[in-house]
């Protein structure tokens, strides 16, 4: 790298905030690893989205937080899992990763911010690095003793699909209250619960629901991660910093994604869901059939295996990366036996051959 | 002169509005709100343009939309043809020698401005910021730690940036220089002279130069814009920032970029990877249309705003207003000190009372409390129309 003095600005930011440019895959890689179902969107939705761009719904900012008609869609969503917030209390964010900069750039300031130990897609420990904070591990099951903390709380958990109990959820929400936490709960995936029914939200508890902040996505409708659409939301009393930082980062987001997210309606999401058990049972079908245990899935989205039998984690990826598919590593899970599958639309089938070789015949090449 | 928070004769602006006199982009945002709450306003506020995004663009997203390409997750700089026909246009329009591979693509420009101020900056470090300025900026570099230093432009030299003024705002701690031209909230631009002295500085004292160039596409004649990556030895310390927010009118698009030396650029797209992802698939194929396609629409476009600026200025003349003649952008910054109001208070009068949305100098900076930004995005009866309006108010309160 050339000594300029921008170079040496920027290696300084990279070793400040542990970037390194994003490594770009091999050719032909299956992802079975990632958070992308690499789905496509649905027909209608495509159509009623050119609708609004032939309209000129999309040439100009929209309403700072979000249009308005999308933030009332968040606004119900979150009613069905009893927690009453205002489309006022719903800023449309441009994807996830900018609901999540959000949660950890606009609170953590003079807080410990507490992280999942099993780490996140988005890795808030390097996000609580950005911004500058002090951080600390946690996990469900061992609230630390920490007063004021902004605490990440992934539920679904994103590293794993799994789910809190309801016991869970009422422990965290007293500690929260005792504690004077800030939380925020990461929602993006809701929509793809296997049982909705049997899911308890933490916002839900009136004890608690002015100290809790939410984030998401429409992980229910199909083919919209590249559209970069998500949501945060909270109380109105706390809610402003984020709004502020979302208006100095990017203004709004991108009009032609908020209609996109509008579009779909309860027949797409019907068929997402068809779909994505289909997939996932597939995924099940094959860990049956290899004699491989599994957790039972609590979203529609990954399956989590029990690889301790053929080597762990880590040597069940490489195993994986020879044969041109990638799974996520047992360190993500915060358990070294264990790898995700993702249940991914385009290309599984070929995706679950090259796995299936890469589970039974070792190192051997596609 | 007034005072913007003081309130003067029996002007009674909302507490919770005087409460945002301080707070440039907040201030913005509840009178754009309060406009939007207003019937039949007419909005001269935003620097969002009234025209539609031109045809070919938005057929190109649909066509994209269609063949489901924009479902498709793109590279996390962007997508090459985009990263391409970036650099394609800076190289041959503006002389930068930048490559793909030296273009980020982000969501808009402010996006590229929030990063570029994370990774250039950090705290100690001094960045200085030509007075007024575009006060989205604040938050951008309060973030990364580093202190904003203004540097004072005056009406009477256009706004020009002077480099003596430059020169005297540079101290050990100083680290980068943000340079707006044409300018946000007024219009001017730097001077070619004046650029090639401030990049001789920059060489002299290793300084950063972060070149916001937004409205690059709309210099009026006799002005000629200059990019500072293309005087020699610039390239190596300069990312220049630009977007298709305001030459195609696609401010709801999103659609910004980067531009500067390849490894900087790496860093920042693992930055921006870590911040917000990846921007929307449509609006970069709809980026792509904008920049590959016909240019028409600029000019055209261009051409509207310049009709609108005679207007706009025949009717300060009107109204008695001084102004220093806007060379660039779709803005008028006017001296509204003779109506013996503050702007602040002024710009509330004009919103509440002639239903006129108009943004106070202070929304740009602290020292311009009777100055009002001016956007001339409308059609031209409307502008003739909100001239007849502000005049009913001047008239009442001069």
């Amino acid at each position: 790298m050339s000594s300029s003095v921008l170079h040496q600005a920027v290696a300084r930011s990279a070793q400040r905030f542990s970037l390194a440019p994003p490594a770009l895959p091999p050719a032909d890689w299956i992802d079975l690893a990632g958070t992308d179902l690499y789905e496509a969107t649905p027909d209608s939705v495509r159509i009623a989205t050119r609708a609004a761009v032939d309209a000129h719904q999309a040439d100009h900012y929209t309403r700072r937080p979000g249009i308005a008609p999308l933030c009332a869609r968040v606004s119900e969503h979150l009613a069905e899992h009893g927690v009453q917030l205002k489309l006022d209390n719903v800023i449309i964010t441009g994807g996830l990763a900018e609901a999540r900069f959000l949660a950890v750039r606009a609170y953590a300031h003079g807080r410990t911010v507490l992280v999942p130990a099993t780490a996140a897609p988005a890795d808030y420990v390097t996000l609580a690095g950005l911004s500058g904070a002090t951080v600390h591990p946690w996990s469900p099951d061992d609230l630390p003793d920490v007063a004021n903390p902004l605490v990440m709380l992934s539920d679904p958990d994103p590293a794993t699909g799994n789910c809190l109990s309801a016991a869970q959820v009422a422990r965290i929400s007293a500690w929260a209250v005792a504690r004077q936490a800030l939380i925020v709960v990461d929602l993006s995936l809701l929509g793809v619960l296997r049982d909705p029914q049997a899911y308890t939200l933490l916002a839900a508890d009136p004890a608690v629901a002015d100290r809790v902040l939410m984030l998401g996505g429409f992980a229910d409708l199909p083919g919209l991660d590249a559209w970069q659409v998500a949501w945060f939301a909270g109380p109105g009393a706390i809610l402003g910093p984020a709004l502020e930082l979302k208006q100095a980062m990017t203004i709004c987001s991108p009009a032609v994604s908020q209609y996109a997210a509008l579009a779909g309606g309860a027949a797409e999401r019907a068929a997402a869901r068809a779909s994505r058990s289909q997939r996932l049972a597939a995924i099940t079908a094959l860990l049956d059939r290899l004699g491989i245990p599994y957790l039972a899935p609590a979203t529609l989205t990954y399956v989590v295996a029990d690889v301790a039998a053929l080597g762990g984690g880590a040597a069940v990826v490489e195993r994986c990366a020879a044969h041109g598919v990638g799974v996520a590593s047992g360190a993500l899970l915060g358990d070294p036996n264990r790898i995700r599958i993702t249940a991914i639309e385009h290309n599984l089938s070929e995706g679950l051959r090259r796995l299936e070789a890469a589970l039974t015949t070792g190192t051997a090449q596609p | 002169m007034s005072d913007s928070t003081t309130p003067s004769r029996s002007v009674r602006v909302p507490a919770e509005l005087r409460a945002l006199a301080a707070n440039g982009a907040a201030l913005r945002n509840a009178l754009t709100e309060l406009a939007a709450r207003t019937p039949d306003a007419i909005a001269l506020g935003r620097g969002d343009p009234d025209l539609d995004t031109p045809p070919h663009i938005t057929a190109a997203a649909n066509a994209a939309i269609s063949a489901g390409l924009a479902d498709q997750p793109m590279p996390p700089a962007g997508m090459p043809e985009l990263r391409a026909a970036v650099a394609r246009r800076l190289r041959t329009e503006r002389g930068i020698p930048v490559d793909a591979d030296g273009v980020l693509i982000t969501c808009g420009g402010q996006e590229g401005l929030y990063l570029l101020m994370q990774a250039l900056l950090g705290p100690g470090d001094e960045i200085l910021v030509p007075d007024p300025r575009y006060s989205s900026y604040d938050q951008a570099i309060e973030h990364s730690g580093a202190t904003m230093v203004p540097i004072a432009t005056e009406p009477e030299d256009g706004f020009d940036l002077r480099p003596e003024a430059v020169a005297r705002a540079i101290t050990p701690r100083t680290r980068a220089i943000l340079l707006i031209t044409p300018g946000n909230p007024t219009a001017g631009i730097i001077t070619p002279p004046n650029l090639k002295a401030i990049a001789e500085l920059a060489q002299q004292h290793d300084l950063i130069v972060i070149s916001d160039e937004i409205y690059d596409q709309l210099v009026y004649p006799p002005a000629e814009h200059l990019s500072i990556a293309s005087l020699p030895g610039m390239f190596e310390r300069t990312i220049t920032l630009n977007g298709l927010s305001k030459s195609y009118a696609m401010t709801g698009w999103r659609v910004g970029y980067l531009a500067g030396p390849p490894e900087v650029i790496g860093v920042l797209t693992a930055l921006k990877q870590r911040v917000s992802g990846r921007v929307a698939a449509p609006s970069q194929y709809a980026a792509l249309a904008a920049l590959s396609g016909p240019q028409d629409c600029v000019v055209e476009q261009r051409a509207i705003y310049l009709a609108r600026r005679e207007i706009m200025l025949r009717g300060l003349d009107r109204l008695g207003l001084t102004y220093a003649p806007p060379l660039g952008a779709f803005y008028v910054f006017a001296d509204v000190a003779s109506v013996g109001i503050s702007a602040f208070e002024l710009s509330y009068l004009l919103l509440s009372e002639a239903k006129v949305l108009i943004f106070p100098g202070t929304a740009f900076g602290e020292r311009w409390v009777d100055w009002l930004r001016i956007s001339y995005l409308q059609p031209a009866p409307v502008l003739e129309d909100a001239i007849d309006r502000m005049a009913t108010v001047l008239e009442r309160y001069s």
